[in-house]
This record gives C-alpha cells, sequence and structure tokens, in this order.
C-alpha cells in the first residue's frame, strides 16, 4: 500500500471508532433513564424476578394510577408535593430573577470600589454547603415559627438562587453593546426608559433561561428542604420521595413513577434553556 | 439650530487628566472635525457634549444655554456611532422612529417624519427590515437616518465610517457632505483620519493628549501648521520632518548635508538654535516633473539618490536620501526612476516650515 | 450643587445583600457562635453556655471525623478530575461529529437536569445488588455468577457513589468545553497543522490552552455545588454501612439531627464551608488567571 491509500484506510478506521465511543457515550448517558421509566411501567414481580427478565412482558400505568390515588390506596400524597414544589419554585424564582437582575446590572453596567471582592463574595455565599446552613436556620426557623412553611422554603431559595442568577444576568447584560443604551439615552430616554426599551428586550431569553435554571435549582434541591419541611403542608417533591422508603425495603415501582413525574417538568425545560444558558456562563469568562 | 460652546472642558479620571481644560467655539451650521491619533481626547470630548460622560471641570453650552449636568434626552442633540448602534429587536422603521415614540409624538407626525428620512437616505426600500439583514453601509445609512429625524440641534458623530471599507468609506463621506448640505445643522465630528477631517469640515480641530494643537480651515492647517505635530498629522504622505541646527544662515543636518536657511524665517532664529525643517512632497520634486510655482524665489537644486519609487499612475512617489533617511518627494509627470539613480531634485524653500525643536511650536513670524 | 446620592450600583446590589445577609451571614454568625456551645436542641439552655473551642478540639482529636473529612477530599479531588476529563473526551466525541450535533448536545445535557436526590435513587436502584441493573447484566454476561456487594462493601460503594457523582455533573464540564471548543478561532490550528504538528500537539498547544478559560469556568460552577453530593451520598448509603461511606456532609447532619448535638455539628460544618470555600477560591483565581492570559493572546 502506497502512503495514501494507508492514511485512507487509517482515517476510515478513526471515523468508525469514533461512531462507536459517541454511541457508547450516549447510552451510559440516557441508560439510568430510560431504566427508570421502564421500570415504573412494569409490575412489580418483574423487577424483582432472579433470573431477571429483560425484555418487558407486560406494561401498566398501574404505578401511576396508584400514586395519584391518593394516601390511605397505597398512593402518597403526590399532588401536593407537586403543588408545594411548584409554587415554592415558581415563587423563589420570580424574586431570585428580580433581585438578580439588579445585581446583574450593576456587575455589567458600572465600575465600582472592590467590584472583583464583591463578586466573589457573593459566589461563596452559594458554596455554603447546604447541610452546613440547615443547622442554624433550622433553628431560627423554629424560632420565627416558618418551619414547614412555603415562605421559610421561598427565602432560603431566593438566597441560594441569586448569587448564580447575577453570574448569569452578569453575563447576559454584558452581550449587549452598551452604545445601544447610550443611543436610546441620545434618542431621548430616561437611563430607566433606556433599560426597559432596549436593554431588557435583548437581554430576556437569556434572563429568562436564568431564570429557568434558578427554577431547577428549587426544583431539585433536596438538603434544606429535608429539614426546614415536615409535612404536606410545604414538603417538596425531592423529599417526597423518601416517602417510598420504608426501614428497609423500598417500594422500587412507585418510586420510578414518581421520578418520572420530577423529572419530566426539568427535561422540558432543558431544551428551551440550553442555548441560552450555556452562552451567559461564557460571555463572562472570555471577555471578563 | 445652535452653537456649541466649551470653556475650559476638562476631564480627569481621579488623578489622571484625559482632556486638559479645552475652549472651543462652534458656530452655528458650522462642520467641526476633532481629528487627532486614538488616546487624544476626541471622543472623550464628544461624548461630554452628549452628555454620557460627566465632566469634570469647564463649561458646556449649546444654543447658549448650559448643558453641563443636563441628561443626554435633555440636550436636543443626536449622535451617530462608531458601531451603529442600531437596536437590533426594532425593524428599521421603529429604530428612525424610536426617539418620536419616547417623545410621544403622534403617529402621523412620525411616519411623516420617518418617511422625509427615509426619503433623504434612499432607506424606502429598508423600512421593515432587522439591523443583521442589511449591510454595513445600510446599517451606517440607517443611523444617519435615526440622527436626522431627531431634528436636533446639534449632530455628534462618533468615527462613523471606519467600519466601512475603503470604497464605501469615501462615497459615504460623499453623502455626509451632501447630507449636511441639505440639513444645514450644526455637526461635529469625531475621526482619525484626516482625510476625512479635511474633506468634510469646514474646520478642522488637532487634538492630541488631552490639548487643541490648532484650529483652523483644511487650508490653514495644511499651508499654516502651527505645530511640528500638526505639520505631521495633516497631509499624505507626510511631511517631511528633520532636525537641523541653524548655522550663519544655513541648516545643518546631523550628517553634515546643508540646505539654505528659507528666507521667510531669517528673521526669527539665529546661529545655534535648534530647528525642525519640513518640506511636503508637493515641494520636493525631480527637477522639471513638479509643481512649477512660477517664478520660484527660492527653489534650492540638490543631486540625490532615488532608494525606492511607488508609482500611482498620475503621479510618482520618489523616496531620495537626503541626511541618513528617505525624503519624499512627488513626482507629477512621471519618468520612469529606478533605485540608484542620482536624481537632480528641487526643494522650493518658499514653502518650507520650521519649527522649535524644544517647543515644537511654529517659528514663522 | 446636587446632594449626596448613594451609588447606583450600591443600591442595585442592595437586596441581593439584604437578601443574603439574611438567610445565609447572620445564621452563619449563629451557628459560629454555637460552634462554641454544648448546645443540643433537646436542652435549649444548653445554648447559652460557653465552652470555647472544645467542639473544635474534640472534632480536631477524632479519627472519625479525620477520616470522612479526608474521604470528602479523595472523593471530590477523584471526581473533580475524572468529570474534567470524560468532559473533554465527550466534547470533543461531540465536536467531531459531521450530524446531529444539536440533538447529541440536548441529550448531553440530560444528567444535569436530574434532582442529585434522584440521581441518588436511580444508582441505588442500578447497584442493588439483588435487583440492581449492573449485576444482572454482570451475571448474564457471564463475567461473575455471585452478586456483588455494591453498596455494602466501603470499597465498592465509594466506586458507585463515584460512578453517580460522575454521571450527574460531567455534563456541566462537558458542556463548557464544547462551548469553548466551538467558539475557537479556526486559524490557529490550521495554521499549527500546517506547520507540522500532530493531532496530540495540535490538541496540546493550541486547542487546549484556548478551552482551559472554558474548563475553569465549570470548575468554578461546580464547585459553587460540591456539596450537592450530599444528597446522593445520603440516598445510595447515607454513610453507611458502619460509617464506610461517610463523608463530612453525612456526619454533619447525623450528628446535628440524629444525635441532636448541634454545636458540634456547626463546628464540623464550619470544616465543610471551609473546604467548601478553598475549592471555589481556588478554581476562581484559575479562572481568572487562564482569563487575561487568554485575552492577551487571542
Amino acid at each position: 500500500m502506497d502512503q495514501n491509500s494507508l492514511h485512507r484506510a487509517g482515517n476510515k478506521a478513526l471515523r468508525i471508532v469514533h461512531g462507536i465511543g459517541l454511541f457508547l457515550a450516549m447510552l451510559v448517558i440516557c441508560l439510568p433513564g430510560i431504566w427508570i421509566v421502564l421500570s415504573s411501567l412494569r409490575p412489580t414481580v418483574e423487577i424483582m424476578a432472579k433470573p431477571p427478565v429483560w425484555i418487558p412482558q407486560q406494561l401498566s400505568l398501574d404505578a401511576y394510577v396508584a400514586m395519584f390515588s391518593g394516601v390511605g390506596k397505597g398512593g402518597i400524597p403526590v399532588l401536593d408535593y407537586f403543588r408545594n414544589s411548584l409554587i415554592i419554585s415558581v415563587t423563589s424564582t420570580l424574586i431570585a430573577i428580580a433581585i438578580g437582575m439588579a445585581g446583574g446590572y450593576a456587575f455589567a453596567r458600572y465600575r465600582f470600589h472592590a467590584k472583583s471582592a464583591m463578586f466573589l463574595g457573593l459566589m461563596l455565599t452559594r458554596t455554603v454547603p447546604g447541610i452546613a446552613l440547615s443547622l442554624p436556620l433550622f433553628f431560627v426557623f423554629a424560632r420565627l415559627g416558618i418551619i414547614d412553611t412555603h415562605f421559610g422554603l421561598i427565602l432560603v431559595y431566593v438566597a441560594l438562587n441569586v448569587p448564580f442568577t447575577i453570574w448569569l444576568i452578569d453575563g447576559f447584560f454584558r452581550q449587549v453593546p452598551k452604545d445601544l443604551a447610550e443611543a436610546a439615552q441620545i434618542d431621548g430616554c430616561t437611563r430607566w426608559q433606556a433599560f426597559w426599551q432596549v436593554e431588557f428586550p435583548l437581554a430576556g431569553p437569556g434572563i429568562a433561561s436564568a431564570g429557568i435554571f434558578a427554577f431547577l435549582t428549587s426544583w431539585n434541591e433536596f438538603a434544606l428542604a429535608s429539614q426546614l419541611t415536615r409535612s404536606i403542608n410545604s414538603k417538596t417533591l425531592p423529599v417526597g420521595l423518601l416517602d417510598y422508603t420504608a426501614e428497609f425495603t423500598i417500594d422500587w415501582r412507585g418510586m420510578c413513577a414518581l421520578a418520572v413525574v420530577m423529572v419530566i417538568p426539568a427535561l422540558t425545560l432543558t431544551f428551551i434553556v440550553q442555548k441560552h444558558l450555556v452562552g451567559g456562563l461564557t460571555s463572562g469568562a472570555v471577555k471578563g | 439650530m445652535a452653537t456649541v460652546s466649551l470653556k475650559n472642558l476638562t476631564k480627569s479620571y481621579g488623578p489622571v487628566a484625559v482632556v486638559h481644560g479645552i475652549d472651543l467655539e462652534v458656530a452655528d451650521r458650522e462642520f467641526i472635525a476633532l481629528v487627532g491619533p486614538s488616546g487624544c481626547g476626541k471622543s472623550t470630548t464628544l461624548r461630554m457634549i452628549a452628555g454620557l460622560e460627566a465632566i469634570s471641570d469647564g463649561v458646556i453650552e449649546i444654543g447658549g444655554r448650559m448643558v453641563n449636568d443636563l441628561p443626554p434626552r435633555s440636550r436636543n442633540i443626536s449622535m451617530v456611532f462608531q458601531s451603529y448602534a442600531l437596536y437590533p429587536h426594532m425593524t428599521v422603521r421603529e429604530n428612525l422612529g424610536f426617539s418620536l415614540k419616547i417623545a410621544g409624538a403622534a403617529k402621523e407626525e412620525m411616519d411623516r417624519r420617518v418617511a422625509e428620512a427615509s426619503g433623504i437616505l434612499g432607506l424606502d426600500q429598508l423600512l421593515d427590515r432587522r439591523p443583521s439583514q442589511l449591510s454595513g453601509g445600510q446599517r451606517q445609512r440607517v443611523a444617519m437616518g435615526r440622527a436626522i429625524v431627531r431634528d436636533p440641534d446639534v449632530f455628534l458623530f462618533d468615527e462613523p465610517l471606519s467600519n466601512l471599507d475603503a470604497k464605501l468609506r469615501t462615497q459615504m463621506r460623499t453623502e455626509i457632505k451632501k447630507l449636511h448640505a441639505k440639513v444645514k445643522s450644526t455637526v461635529i465630528y469625531v475621526t482619525h483620519d484626516q482625510v476625512e477631517a479635511m474633506t468634510l469640515a469646514d474646520r478642522i480641530v488637532i487634538m492630541r493628549d488631552g490639548f487643541i494643537e490648532q484650529v483652523g480651515t483644511p487650508d490653514e492647517v495644511f499651508r499654516r501648521p502651527q505645530t511640528r505635530f500638526v505639520a505631521g498629522f495633516i497631509g499624505s504622505p507626510p511631511m517631511n520632518l528633520h532636525e537641523a541646527v541653524v548655522d550663519d544662515g544655513q541648516l545643518l543636518f546631523a550628517s553634515g548635508e546643508k540646505l539654505p536657511l528659507p528666507s521667510q524665517f531669517k528673521a526669527n532664529v539665529e546661529t545655534g538654535d535648534k530647528v525642525v525643517f519640513g518640506l511636503r512632497p508637493d515641494d520636493i520634486y525631480p527637477t522639471g516633473h513638479g509643481i512649477s510655482s512660477g517664478e520660484d524665489v527660492d527653489v534650492h537644486q540638490v543631486e540625490l539618490p532615488v532608494t525606492v519609487t511607488e508609482p500611482l499612475g498620475n503621479e510618482t512617489l520618489v523616496f531620495a536620501e537626503f541626511n541618513g533617511s528617505d525624503w519624499v518627494s512627488r513626482m507629477l509627470n512621471p519618468k520612469p526612476l529606478k533605485a540608484g539613480d542620482r536624481v537632480k531634485m528641487s526643494l522650493d524653500l518658499s514653502q518650507a516650515h520650521l519649527f522649535s525643536a524644544e517647543t515644537g511650536k511654529t517659528l514663522r513670524g | 450643587m446636587k446632594g449626596w446620592r448613594p451609588s447606583p450600583p450600591l443600591l442595585l446590589l442592595l437586596p441581593a445583600v439584604i437578601v443574603l445577609a439574611a438567610v445565609v451571614m447572620v445564621p452563619l454568625l449563629l451557628s459560629l457562635y454555637s460552634s462554641f456551645t454544648p448546645f443540643r436542641l433537646t436542652r435549649p439552655e444548653t445554648f447559652w453556655v460557653f465552652i470555647g473551642a472544645r467542639n473544635y478540639v474534640t472534632i480536631l482529636t477524632s479519627r472519625d471525623f479525620w477520616i470522612a473529612f479526608a474521604r470528602t477530599v479523595v472523593l471530590l479531588t477523584v471526581a473533580l478530575n475524572l468529570e474534567m476529563l470524560i468532559g473533554l473526551g465527550l466534547a470533543l466525541l461531540v465536536e467531531k461529529a459531521s450530524r446531529g450535533q444539536r440533538v447529541l448536545r440536548t441529550i448531553m445535557m440530560f444528567p444535569m437536569m436530574f434532582s442529585p436526590i434522584l440521581v441518588g435513587f436511580q444508582f441505588k436502584f442500578m447497584f442493588n445488588d439483588n435487583i440492581g441493573l449492573v449485576n444482572n447484566a454482570l451475571q448474564a454476561l457471564g463475567l461473575t455468577d455471585r452478586a456483588i456487594p455494591w453498596l455494602i462493601d466501603g470499597n465498592l460503594a465509594f466506586i458507585a457513589i463515584l460512578t453517580a457523582e460522575i454521571w450527574s455533573s460531567t455534563s456541566v464540564f462537558a458542556i463548557l468545553i464544547l462551548a469553548g471548543l466551538l467558539a475557537m478561532p479556526r486559524e490557529p490550528v490550521e495554521a499549527a497543522r500546517v506547520d507540522g504538528c500532530t493531532p496530540w500537539q495540535t490538541f496540546r498547544y493550541v486547542t487546549w490552552p484556548f478551552i482551559m478559560p472554558f474548563a475553569f469556568i465549570a470548575m468554578t460552577i461546580r464547585s459553587l455545588d460540591v456539596a450537592r453530593a450530599y444528597d446522593i451520598v445520603k440516598i445510595m448509603t447515607d454513610g453507611g454501612p458502619a460509617g464506610r461511606t461517610e463523608l463530612v456532609w453525612t456526619l454533619v447532619a447525623r450528628t446535628a439531627y440524629g444525635d441532636a448535638r448541634m454545636g458540634m455539628a456547626n463546628a464540623m460544618a464550619y470544616f465543610s464551608i471551609l473546604l467548601s470555600i478553598l475549592f471555589t477560591v481556588y478554581f476562581y483565581r484559575k479562572l481568572a488567571a487562564a482569563r487575561t492570559q487568554i485575552a492577551a493572546e487571542w
């Protein structure tokens, strides 16, 4: 073989290896999710079967029916948990976005004393492990009587989401050229009008995706919720998942069904955020 | 329409001053160009006039009214940005009408004025497009249209042509000039390109390091540069500038070569003065191949070796060595020359400039 | 001419500062104080007893604590490094794909959207020694004939947790590094190839320096939330069996809520906070350095 055909064969082999690698990687990413969906649709007997049953023999929605049929009929108060999760996540997200927009705008558009130290300081509040924060919060909230309330958890999630929201929104505002706001001011806008007429519409999609990201954080949070909630008054879905575990046994099928219910809103939102999210994260990085 | 007046205008960031108390009077309907190298403070000055930058000291008056602390919207100005700053989420029509919308103008009034501006600039076909669907030249036009619609007292231009390619730039330059003839308002135009400044402006303000070096008509700054900097900055190819010492009615260069001291400076220098001698390329030419200024009173002939020639078709730039470096000369009736040829050059010393080496100021009386 | 006005950025940042002070800083000061008391939830009067650094002394001389602490550091170091490597690999695979990049990118983001608590359950299910997918698959393929006690043996449980952790967090790295690869100008790579660099040299000297800041953003974002691993461990093993997968965070939770020894737990919590802060500051600095470097070169 001459050198050219040698290289051609090498390239072909490389392409095949690449294809296989890509397929395996995607399989590993998807497999756990697929397995959960599958298990939620199979009878418990089949899940427990030894030797394992690979090809599902019968599929049914029994687990979902049982789950939504309420307490006492073998279900858990999923609807209550779902409602709590929704109220808490949406409210805390809206507040966090409002606060984050103000803060992000300050970082993107103004120079001020100790700016980078301030930024790092804000970020560091986010690094405090949930479990470490839950100790004093548990104590304070118990004193204030806001344990097991929507308000308490909303407050915590706002604080949890503000730093990262500021980071993202800072990035999105940086992508809007400063000239535009100045042009608007020359065209007769006050700074406030310039913001709402020009900068906000342009950063809008980014802000929305920052919002979705904040929503997901609240939606998925466990460490704090597990300590600050107690009953159907405020328990969220991640905490509710624990209802399926008894001391030594786990209702795998029911748990898988609840997991699917939890993940579907999150996955739907993924499709919406993906494009803008990365843009916001990286724009701050390279341009500084 | 209005005059603009700057008095002791100063901008400093902390202890660092970038504009050092400049004074400038702009007449009504005048086209003024602020020109200078980057970092000379011209853009900062413009942004202070616009109200986008707070002023540290001094006074800005527009139409006789002090506007020092007024926000941009209350100054009745409009500005064309280097980046055009078109609103990407609005159509061309909305971009043009934005300032009227903010001012709460009636729909008919808005349509009328947008139509008027788009007519002047030939934007009629583009009104429903977004900025992203426009070419560079079209964006430039929309930016100017947005400025016209506002019907301001003063137009501010911040290097509006520097994002265009060379051909388009020349074309837009002509359009801006026509536009000024049509709308007849006061214009302050910032650029780093001296050709733009020369072709467009009624008067040119040459700035350097936050100071004004010279204010004058294009003709004045070209023929009578007040400083060595202006002499080198205005004109293309630039003026030949070389240091020399006055020595008994002659100029002694570092290489030991000499030229006669131009007669118009004789009264202002004496032996031992360190000076900078300047001569435009137009005033050096191979004998018989340049502009003959008729009865030359003060032409000096010298034979020099040619190092490089740059034929441009209608003229040829000839680089010839004198005092150890290349002097540019302009040959208007080109004849073939090649490197190494020794050519007899005419130096029209009546057009020469002389600056003090120490202060950089002109030594013209 | 005008009176004193607070600067706009200060006003804009005020709400954020107030919320964070109220929900994070003040409670943390409170917990700092209580870490110097023998406070127990069951006996409120102990909140006012000051015992100096005794809790800290107890912790610093506790073998269990140091083991848990060391295990946490090892877990984080191994996990972050592997996530970075795998994420890089994944990003390169996807970037080379000629078709379907959008779909691939969306799939890649999947695990990010799973609550850590779900990830814990999912992997607890899959690593179950009796009915789990992993053992079933291994047995069906004939690689082993007995049930491997994934979550019961200390070392194996560590591997299982590591797997879950990597599965859930690699996508952050993959997505950001991919963004870096896509944003990279083509010319330097082409120049390197023309100059005779091998693919490896091209990657090492051209591609990698460019995408490094992106990798550090991922690291910084990731380190903001390293304690998410608590959720996963809590579900998969809860630090057990017999403390063989105990991490700082599970130890804090057990001490506080299991034994009700708040003062002690708060003292431990400060070590975990310190750990998180160290990780974040370290990567944030790297990020700043990489950023200036790239700004200078590109």
